[in-house]
């Protein structure tokens, strides 16, 4: 089954621009479901994680501020081409998801 | 939404019954304004002009009814029968005034 | 003298078949355009199809840092996925319509002569279902908007062209019902939908700016940031009904699809731009 991430990544140089967006409901505990009135149990991404080559290059620690399906990017430098670039995320249930490229 | 609408419905008549069950000395008035209220919420939606309300009115009359508040029970009741007349004559007069908005 | 009374009764006679000829739903829809013309001298015709967009610069630079990652990819694999999945009988959705596949959206709404009611996209989809054997998807749920967010994408830049055919009374009557009910103060808030989308468009209400709806059709099905979930049309309807406080009517019911029927012919030659990202 296909990942739950995409992932959008361009090289100028050896600046990485890094596009992400992944399906996640991101609830922060604190919304009622609207047809039984009970409170939605708190599911969201804790972590989310980019690695260049295995090396770190972003960590981010994500909380009931994020909303649903998060889209995130960033930039990180000393990037190449045919480099192996990951992507993974954690959440409060444990659950994960993860998805690989290669930067072009 | 038309689902829980359907539900409600099936409620309604269940409350209602109730009501007559409950045989308290002012069910028959409640009853025969509740009748009386729905045949003009039943007329406005038949015109495709009911608002948004009316049903949940009739609902909240219908449960107060049960629990014997006859005074709130009549009070939403009477909400109830002024949305629907409302909506009737709005759908009345809509039928006329309707063709002067039209962009020419 | 009497040449000059021939004369001019000849230009007013040819003058009143000339307006005669345009009556009706074209008239309507070159006077709509005229109207959005004069409110916005400087906005291409084009540019209606990206609805808020067209209007609200702060939106339209927001909007195209979404678009640059748009949220309804996911939707349009999806339905990709469920469009080419065939049917136990080995058939595929694709077999139900004559068209090529980026064609099918433009095609929608029509009015079909033999059952004499406005056919949307939505509704071919789930005919092709039932001719299939298989049963029907619910209008709100994620399967029928994945489907019609794909064909919305292969259709990209084909123009809107709905047909209100002569000789077929029923599809007049359908597109005046669509005409008279969007013209039609509703609800407990007694707005009719040209009271927001016509006459105020472009004003505030409350922190949105009122879209035009020259061009309401062309992108949908979009992706709402608030709910975090693909849209039909007649969801939207179904949620400005119910936000002027009226009873909304159900998801694919004659009062939506002969909205959409008349809507939809108010924009047509604007190109299907769906998928969309909205608030």
């Amino acid at each position: 089954m296909a990942s739950n991430i995409k992932i959008k990544a361009k090289l100028s140089g050896d600046i990485a621009d890094i596009k992400s967006l992944m399906i996640h409901p991101m609830e922060t505990g604190a919304r009622k479901d609207p047809d039984t009135g009970e409170l939605v149990p708190m599911h969201h991404i804790t972590q989310l994680t980019f690695t260049n080559n295995d090396k770190p290059v972003m960590v981010a620690n994500f909380s009931t501020a994020v909303s649903k399906n998060p889209y995130f990017s960033f930039k990180f430098g000393g990037a190449n081409a045919g480099d192996k670039l990951k992507v993974s995320w954690v959440d409060n249930l444990g659950r994960t998801d993860e998805l690989e490229t290669v930067l072009k | 939404m038309d689902r829980a609408r359907e539900n409600r419905l099936s409620t309604r008549l269940v409350v209602l019954a109730m009501v007559v069950i409950a045989s308290s000395g002012c069910s028959t008035e409640f009853e025969r304004q509740f009748a009386d209220a729905e045949r003009l919420r039943a007329e406005a939606a038949a015109a495709g002009s009911e608002w948004l309300d009316t049903g949940k009115l009739l609902d909240q009359a219908s449960e107060e009814a049960a629990l014997d508040n006859m005074d709130a029970a009549l009070m939403l009741l009477e909400q109830a029968r002024f949305q629907a007349e409302m909506a009737i004559k709005q759908g009345q007069r809509e039928a006329d005034a309707w063709g002067g908005r039209v962009v020419r | 003298m009497e040449k000059a009374a021939a004369v001019l009764v000849l230009c007013f006679a040819t003058m009143l078949m000339h307006s005669v000829a345009l009556a009706g739903p074209e008239e309507d829809r070159v006077a709509f355009v005229a109207f959005f013309k004069s409110r916005f001298p400087d906005i291409p015709f084009a540019d209606y199809a990206n609805g808020i967009y067209a209007i609200d610069r702060d939106a339209r630079e927001q909007w195209l840092a979404i678009e640059d990652f748009p949220p309804y990819e996911f939707a349009i694999e999806r339905g990709q996925a469920l469009w080419q999945t065939a049917f136990p009988n080995g058939k595929t959705f694709g077999e139900c319509f004559a068209q090529q596949q980026e064609d099918i959206r433009a095609m929608y709404p029509r009015f079909d002569e033999l059952s004499g009611e406005v056919v949307t996209l939505e509704m071919a989809i789930n005919n092709c279902r039932t001719a299939n054997d298989q049963s029907l998807l619910a209008y709100d749920e994620g399967g029928i908007v994945d489907i019609t967010a794909f064909l919305a994408f292969e259709a990209r830049g084909k123009k809107l062209h709905v047909r209100v055919p002569d000789d077929q009374p029923g599809a007049l009557q359908a597109y005046e019902s669509g005409k008279r009910f969007y013209y039609s103060k509703r609800g407990q808030m007694n707005f009719a939908c040209s009271d927001c989308h016509v006459t105020s468009v472009g004003q505030y209400v409350r922190a949105d700016r009122l879209s035009s709806s020259l061009g309401h059709p062309t992108h949908f099905p979009v992706y709402r940031s608030k709910l975090g979930e693909m849209i039909s049309l007649h969801q939207r309807f179904a949620g400005c009904v119910r936000d002027v406080r009226a009873k909304p009517f159900a998801l694919q019911s004659t009062e939506f699809r002969n909205l959409e029927y008349f809507l939809s012919y108010m924009s047509n030659g604007l190109e299907a731009n769906g998928p969309g990202a909205r608030k």
